[in-house]
């Protein structure tokens, strides 16, 4: 059907997935509060930190090669909004429908089912953004947030993107398992707790165990993030040396994982449309 | 009241609950799986800044807490049935309007409250391998050693956190078909009330105004009785004080929670509200 | 309801009443048929040691029991059906409740139902019946009394014989017709004791359209509306007076337009 169908498809999803948003607004301020979510996980690692003492930032320091704890973590919470919710954005959104009885609906029109999903993630995304940018300014203005070196901006969008484009595969993948497995919310629970785990989000993955460093290489976060850090806390270019690793680490991982979110997703999919199991829940 | 009546529809929506439960492989396997990751995110956001020895030492000089591990485990196990009682029996009128079972069910002359608290003890009992096997793997992983005093204390001290999660759940049911959106809200109270009942780290050390909060979340209050009884040789007598609004709350959220689903039918079948998702 | 006061007394009512709401949705899908009913029997306050030997008659009334003890999610359309009437049976209440039983039923599976509620309910048990249908020859078919609501209100009532006799003084002209124009039914309407004039497409590949008349008499209706057609070049095929149905009751209450 060509591009252009291709392009309205994801327009229709994107616009639907942000009303959809929207028309639960009578939870409107239940809704912020979400949004406000990852605000209280920052308020859990600064109070962790005022606890433990001066000495933290020491171990925090010899650790990670960061100066400063807390822009550390307030950038780890801003890009994990964006990318959670990318994640998990296709597995809710098949369960709703399949909840509200529309999957049937959408599944039998000629509209590209990638496009779809990716519609579905990009309002996803959208919502997110407004997340990142509540707990950017709360950084700012409650804890200080404050930036020893010029930030390289275009390296850190780029960090982003990437790591969007490797989770965007995961997303993918869960999506086709929602329609077998039904519930998404129990695997997004394991799944985010996880990745907050192994991927550098709250605290430095060289904290870790050797086993559980190892583990952290396989998700395209722990590499944007650092790259997306360097860039921002010590102003590294996408193409600094320092960079090299974390760049090259994610761009195999994202060409691997692109197609196998692909190829799972239509596997779960065609293996629940053969079992008639695609509209139940 | 009928009892008889009552213990069926209790029974009855235990079984049915459970039934559900085991038949989504994925719920399993997330209901035993999750406990490890969250217990060691929470270890971590500590190790990550210090030693396991230098935070230990920090924890008994300033708060009075002798085992830290300890204290991460009680609070991540409440926490954990907290939000098995947030999803479980929270968003469960929710799940029967998306099922598409809610008139019938409201139709049916089967009390309301009984029904949430069916759901909300089956969501209890799903959850009730996190308290023993949490226990067992921080015995093996990180050698904790429970200081218990009064077992007496401790199994009243758990009783009473269950109950009052329970309440929660009930409370939240009601809320939750108000405003129809309950995942938006279920997830919207999991990071503000994980922070403000001191599931992390002891309630003293928040700022005031987060230890205000914190006094009028009936998990507080849980996490607290547990810490005392299991890690801290607390008894009975040490108790009263944290019991006593622990009762209070739970009191106070169940007949908050039976009065707002009152409310809840008799403005759905005004509105027509009740179906509609 | 049954004595009891629908407000003061509402849990009474509930355990006095069994409510069919039927359609896809409404039934616990991971558990089994059986599963289902024994749940609502519990919630209907009824004794295992009744439910039980009562819902295995009640499957077998409805011809389930070889799929008792399958998840619901495999069930048809119409298996779902006859398990959301049975599962209004459980407790026997003297009352029942039908939401448009048949809605969305294969013929086959619709004739089942309709005569499952007329032989088994109405007659050998006796029960209360409250049947909700849009379906106007199920009304017939079924109903001891039909209450027409139009717009959230009961415009008439009364037995089928009685609604259609209240329409006795309209007749209703048949034709079918072929090159039926659009203006036809503007121009119909303009011949004087004409009241309603309803069409349908009835064969799209010939073209027949089947065009319903409603007018005060057919006799003299009827010279002006072959008139009529003719001239707008219609091709008349077949013309036939008949007796008004409830389906002519309705149009007749309600007017034209489709209602939902």
């Amino acid at each position: 059907m060509g591009y252009a169908f291709d392009l309205d498809v994801f327009r229709g999803s994107y616009r639907y997935s942000m009303l959809q948003t929207f028309r639960y607004m009578n939870a409107g301020f239940f809704v912020g509060l979400q949004v406000l979510g990852p605000i209280f996980f920052l308020l859990t690692s600064w109070t962790i930190l005022q606890i433990i003492g001066p000495s933290a930032l020491t171990t925090f320091t010899t650790t990670s090669g960061y100066a400063d704890y807390i822009p550390f973590v307030i950038l780890g919470f801003a890009f994990q909004a964006v990318i959670m919710n990318a994640v998990w954005s296709g597995a809710n959104g098949i369960r709703n429908e399949q909840q509200a009885g529309t999957v049937e609906a959408i599944f039998v029109t000629p509209s590209s089912k990638v496009a779809w999903m990716l519609g579905k993630i990009a309002g996803n995304i959208t919502m997110a953004l407004v997340s990142t940018s509540i707990i950017l300014t709360v950084g700012t203005l409650v804890f200080s947030f404050t930036l020893r070196v010029t930030p390289n901006i275009p390296a850190a969008v780029i960090g982003v993107l990437l790591t969007l484009a490797g989770m965007t595969a995961f997303a993918f993948a869960l999506a086709g398992l929602t329609f077998l497995a039904k519930r998404a919310d129990d695997i997004n629970q394991v799944l985010w707790t996880s990745l907050v785990f192994f991927t550098g989000l709250a605290f430095p993955v060289e904290a870790l165990p050797q086993w559980a460093q190892a583990i952290s290489w396989v998700f395209p976060i722990t590499h944007g993030l650092s790259i997306t850090r360097g860039a921002i806390l010590k102003g590294y270019s996408i193409f600094d040396s320092n960079l090299l690793f974390p760049v090259v680490s994610i761009l195999i991982l994202t060409l691997v994982y692109i197609p196998i979110g692909y190829f799972s997703f239509r596997t779960f999919f065609d293996k629940a449309r053969r079992k008639g199991a695609l509209t139940g829940y | 009241m009928n009892l008889a009546l009552e213990w069926l529809t209790f029974k009855g929506v235990i079984l049915r609950h459970f039934k559900e439960f085991v038949s989504y492989r994925t719920s399993v396997f997330a209901t035993i799986i999750w406990p490890l990751p969250l217990l060691a995110l929470n270890v971590y956001q500590y190790l990550g800044l210090a030693s396991g020895q230098q935070v230990g030492q920090v924890l008994n000089a300033k708060y009075g807490i002798a085992s830290f591990s300890g204290m991460i485990i009680l609070g991540t196990i409440v926490y954990l049935l907290y939000n098995r009682m947030l999803w479980g029996t929270g968003a469960s009128l929710q799940e029967e309007r998306f099922n598409g079972t809610i008139e019938s069910l409201f139709l049916t002359p089967a009390n309301r409250m009984t029904v949430l608290l069916a759901s909300g003890f089956s969501s209890l009992l799903e959850g009730a391998w996190w308290i023993v096997g949490v226990f067992l793997l921080s015995w093996v992983i990180f050698g904790v050693q429970p200081a218990i005093a009064d077992w007496g204390a401790v199994i009243i001290a758990l009783i009473s956190t269950m109950i009052a999660l329970v309440a929660v759940g009930v409370f939240f049911a009601s809320f939750f078909v108000l405003t129809r959106a309950a995942d938006q809200l279920a997830t919207s109270l999991q990071a503000p009330i994980r922070y403000a009942s001191g599931v992390a780290f002891p309630v003293a050390a928040m700022p005031a105004v987060f230890q205000l909060f914190a006094y009028i979340l009936p998990v507080t209050y849980g996490i607290n009785a547990l810490r005392s009884t299991v890690v801290q040789e607390g008894t009975l007598i040490s108790l009263v004080g944290t019991l006593a609004p622990l009762y209070l709350f739970t009191a106070i959220l169940i007949i908050a929670g039976h009065f707002m689903l009152k409310r809840v039918e008799a403005q759905a079948k005004r509105n027509g509200s009740l179906y509609k998702i | 309801m049954n004595g009891f006061d629908v407000a003061k007394q509402a849990n009474a009512v509930r355990s006095s009443i069994g409510v069919v709401t039927g359609g896809e949705r409404g039934l616990y899908w991971r558990l089994t048929g059986r599963e289902n009913l024994l749940f609502c029997a519990r919630l209907d306050g009824v004794r295992e040691d009744r439910a039980k030997p009562r819902i295995d008659a009640l499957l077998k009334l409805v011809e389930l029991e070889d799929r008792a003890n399958d998840n619901v999610e495999k069930y048809s359309r119409g298996m779902k059906q006859r398990l959301h009437l049975i599962r209004g049976l459980i407790h026997d209440p003297p009352t029942l409740l039908l939401d448009e039983p048949t809605l969305g039923l294969d013929p086959n599976s619709a004739v089942v139902v309709r005569e499952f509620i007329k032989e088994k309910l109405q007659k050998e048990q006796g029960k209360t019946i409250l049947l909700t249908t849009h379906y106007m020859e199920e009304a017939d078919q079924l109903c001891d009394q039909i209450a027409v609501i139009d717009h959230g209100k009961v415009i008439s009532k009364g037995t089928p014989a009685e609604l259609k006799a209240g329409v006795q003084k309209i007749d209703v002209l048949r034709i079918n017709a072929t090159s039926v124009p659009e203006s036809l039914v503007s121009d119909v309407k303009l011949i004087e004791g004409v009241q309603e004039v309803k069409t349908s497409v009835i064969d799209p590949v010939a073209g027949l359209t089947e065009i319903l008349v409603h007018t005060r008499s057919a006799e003299e209706t009827l010279p002006h509306l072959t008139e009529t057609m003719v001239k707008a070049g219609a091709r008349v095929r077949l013309i036939e007076q008949s007796k008004p149905s409830l389906e002519d009751v309705f149009i007749s209450l309600t007017g034209r337009r489709l209602r939902d």
